[in-house]
């Protein structure tokens, strides 16, 4: 009975959580809708092809694309019950997190410091947002991995850890096909 | 500095003492906020309102609450289309009416935003919340805590709308704020930051319910109930929450788009920079469109059901019913550009959706006729429910006509935004959204609360509302094609408007008679509540699963999980019964079921705090709110013991009172 209740939740959560990733899917679909609209209105400012650092992408989308595959690996390790490795890939998942948050801040930094700011013209407020967005995104998944890291050490979360992992890998493949949406129709098609 | 940070643009300025109509209202607000405080303090049921209502996560409770915003968001909305009927009748030639222009422009903007948003919506979510659940043999929603939570962000939501009259203004832009208009250019007060963080509050809230219902129905309906045995309100319901799936995202990103123009300085809509206002008038109706049908096909739903309890006939049709439904929801998105032909897009794309827009009046036309095939043949009880889909029925469809009308660009060029689209939709919405929670209201009443609504008086209700929304709106179909434009505040006399428009008042004056008989109706139910007690949970002779259960329902609501054969199982038990089918004695098992939490009402309160900080910029509460909103989150995800389980012994003593009860 308290096996299968556990197995019912464990369905309906992560069902519930998908269907809410599919309304995030369809909120950075309208981010994206957005961009394509706007993206020619520079307004005598720079457009995409000036701001476009191909190398510089390439290595956040590796960055991404490695802390989505870290955390699928940790959840791998949890099926197969090695705690430590479960640990280790969402602590090297993290640091991803931590590095690709880092990338995109230092890209506004310099933007910013360029005198290039979201507030110039029409292009740059729907780029810097939607940029924004997506690393507010990965900030949600490094918090949400440092708290599934503390509820790992205590017993009380144990038979919850294999629903909320789960999510947060799912979270995470949600955010690299995002990611490549982005990297496709911003970088890509905007500086080739 | 330190005032900056604390109040931001926030003075004693901010409270319009020299308006009597306001501060009358404001008055009256405060008056009926002591009133209620001052009664639950007498009567010592501060702590009963807090285990019993506030944290409560049972879906039952969850829609009651949901119903009351309703009806008090209503008689606002109301009285806000008053004040527009009395101001039209009244300001031609050298007469400017009783309002200034900047107050009814604030007027139009909170009767289109309070009945749409605050009263329709809660009202559907009451409903769903209480009945699908019992329609397919469920325990409680998916996730409980999260439809507390979503009910107290509707809720902070509203209370934002209502504190906007009295603290500042609110938005004077019409109920989707288009922008240049909405910018902070144009609209430098914090109307429009209300209006943003009110929509921003109830639509999070909305989405969470929207998901919460979604995974309900698809994970949790009782053995042998497959989609194609799904109740017909729960099928018009999980379409009407794919709906909400899809579109609300939108509808949040654009206007937290909005709120980074305003708050920011970015250019997504302004008219210059780059900007593209046109842009959110598109992203606005891909939301807006299918927001129609998100509240019509729940009111589609309860007229099946409805039609099939009063004709005791099976619903004609089924699978085409089901079918329709479907094709309106993928339809609705296809046709949002209808709500700006007159853009310019040009003769191709404008035919495109014309074309769709009139594809819609099929499937929906195939509904009005299964409606009125089941009522061919059957035994039709004509109780006030009834009454009210006769009602829509005709109303409805006279709507849809004008619809059609003016789904050829080539008319809608004609009567764009004149009081003929006004006439158009309300004759939609009043027809088909409200009478239909109307008949929901009366028919699930006593299931909900265990006595029936008394029914002269429903009638009463019925006959002024339709007559009196006849009148209101029918002289509006003139005044458009005559081209009287919308939400214009006076007129000349040589226009010739005026009559119509004093009709029209009449109309207004005729509606506030019928919903005086639903107030009184409901006064004088509860006060007879005896005499009109429902003991078998069975009052109308029902077909589904929600009538073979105590009304009102225990909080676990099935003892036993219903298994499923038929569509209208419960009907065909009670057929087995009357032919002498043994009845076998249910054996209890210990329930799950979740556990009381205040997060819920905790984040509701905190959000609603948040909102009101972010549109007076108060920096400093704005992040302490935050902060603390984020805690709150965070502990609920340190919560590890989220329900608990009800013995064999409380469900057995529960079930004895109801079958005592019923065999009085």
């Amino acid at each position: 009975m308290n096996e299968h209740h556990a197995q019912e939740v464990h369905a309906k959560v992560t069902f519930g959580f998908w269907t809410y990733l599919m309304t995030d899917l369809i909120m950075f679909a309208t981010l994206v809708a957005t961009y394509i609209v706007l993206h020619n209105n520079v307004f005598g400012g720079p457009g995409i092809q000036e701001l476009t650092n191909l190398p510089y992408v390439l290595i956040q989308t590796l960055l991404v694309l490695t802390g989505a595959f870290a955390c699928r690996v940790g959840l791998a390790s949890f099926y197969l019950d090695c705690r430590k490795k479960t640990a280790a890939w969402l602590v090297i998942s993290l640091a991803f997190a931590v590095a690709f948050c880092w990338t995109q801040y230092h890209q506004f930094d310099v933007l910013l410091d360029m005198g290039i700011s979201y507030q110039n013209s029409g292009f740059l407020s729907a780029f810097f947002t939607l940029l924004a967005i997506f690393a507010v995104h990965v900030m949600i998944a490094i918090f949400w991995t440092v708290i599934l890291l503390i509820q790992f050490c205590l017993p009380r979360f144990a038979g919850l850890m294999k629903t909320r992992l789960t999510c947060l890998s799912l979270f995470w493949s949600f955010l690299s096909i995002v990611w490549l949406v982005i990297l496709t129709v911003v970088y890509l098609m905007g500086a080739l | 500095m330190m005032e900056q940070l604390i109040f931001g643009k926030l003075s004693l300025d901010a409270i319009p003492y020299h308006n009597p109509i306001i501060m009358g209202a404001g008055a009256f607000m405060a008056l009926v906020a002591t009133v209620v405080l001052g009664t639950i303090l007498y009567l010592k049921k501060v702590k009963w309102i807090w285990t019993e209502w506030l944290t409560s996560v049972d879906h039952k409770k969850i829609g009651i609450m949901y119903l009351i915003l309703a009806g008090i968001m209503f008689l606002r909305g109301f009285s806000d289309a008053v004040m527009m009927r009395l101001q039209q009748a009244m300001s031609v030639g050298t007469n400017m009416g009783y309002l200034p222009p900047e107050h009814y422009d604030q007027v139009f903007t909170a009767h289109g935003v309070i009945m749409i948003f605050f009263m329709a919506m809660s009202f559907v979510f009451g409903l769903v919340n209480i009945i699908v659940p019992e329609q397919i043999g469920a325990r409680d929603v998916a996730f409980p805590y999260l439809n507390s939570l979503s009910f107290w962000l509707t809720l902070s939501g509203a209370c934002l709308v209502m504190i906007s009259l009295v603290v500042g203004d609110f938005a004077a832009t019409g109920w989707l704020a288009y922008p240049p208009l909405s910018e902070l250019k144009y609209s430098p007060t914090v109307g429009v930051d209300y209006y943003l963080w009110a929509l921003t509050l109830s639509g999070i809230g909305t989405l969470i319910g929207g998901i919460n219902i979604f995974v309900t129905i698809l994970r949790m309906r009782c053995p042998g109930m497959t989609l194609m045995k799904m109740p017909l309100f729960t099928w018009s319901v999980l379409c009407s929450m794919i709906l909400v799936i899809v579109s609300f995202p939108v509808l949040n990103i654009t206007l937290f788009l909005l709120f980074l123009d305003r708050f920011m300085g970015m250019h997504f809509f302004t008219s210059d920079f780059g900007g593209n206002p046109m842009l959110y008038i598109s992203l606005i109706w891909t939301w807006g469109h299918p927001e129609v049908y998100i509240l019509v096909l729940p009111a589609f739903g309860i007229f099946s059901e409805v039609v099939a309890t009063f004709s005791k006939k099976p619903l004609f049709g089924y699978t085409a019913m089901v079918w329709a439904t479907a094709a309106i929801t993928v339809l609705s998105f296809t046709v949002w550009l209808h709500h700006f032909f007159t853009m310019g897009a040009g003769a191709d794309v404008n035919s495109v959706f014309g074309i769709a827009t009139m594809i819609i009046s099929v499937p929906t036309g195939v509904k009005v006729f299964n409606w009125l095939a089941t009522m061919y043949r059957g035994r039709v009880t004509f109780a006030t429910p009834m009454y009210w889909m006769i009602g829509f029925l005709i109303t409805f469809t006279i709507g849809g006509m004008t619809g059609v009308l003016m789904s050829v660009p080539g008319v809608d060029f004609q009567v764009h935004n004149s009081v003929f689209l006004i006439a158009h939709f309300h004759n939609t919405i009043i027809g088909g959204v409200v009478f239909g929670l109307f008949a929901g209201y009366t028919y699930w009443f006593p299931k909900i609360f265990g006595f029936k609504l008394h029914e002269r008086l429903g009638r009463w209700a019925f006959w002024l509302w339709i007559t009196g929304f006849y009148v209101a709106f029918m002289p509006l179909y003139v005044l458009g094609l005559m081209g009287m434009t919308r939400r214009i505040s006076h007129y000349s006399v040589e226009s010739g408007y005026h009559p119509y428009l004093i009709v029209a008042a009449i109309g207004a004056g005729i509606i506030l008679c019928g919903i005086l008989c639903q107030v009184v109706q409901l006064v004088v139910s509860i006060y007879q509540r005896d005499s009109n007690r429902d003991l078998t949970g069975d009052p109308w002779d029902g077909r589904t699963l929600e009538w073979s259960i105590a009304s009102p329902p225990p909080f676990y609501n099935f003892a036993v999980t219903p298994v499923v054969q038929e569509r209208d199982q419960f009907w065909a038990d009670k057929q087995k019964r009357l032919s002498g089918a043994a009845v076998i004695p249910p054996r209890y098992e210990p329930l799950h079921m979740p556990k009381n939490t205040s997060i819920g009402f905790l984040m509701g309160v905190i959000g609603g705090v948040f909102g009101f900080a972010m549109v007076w910029d108060m920096a400093l509460l704005s992040m302490v709110s935050g902060v603390v909103l984020l805690g709150c989150a965070l502990a609920r995800m340190f919560n590890a013991h989220i329900d608990y389980t009800v013995s064999v012994e409380e469900v057995s003593k529960t079930e004895m009172k109801h079958l005592v009860g019923a065999s009085v």
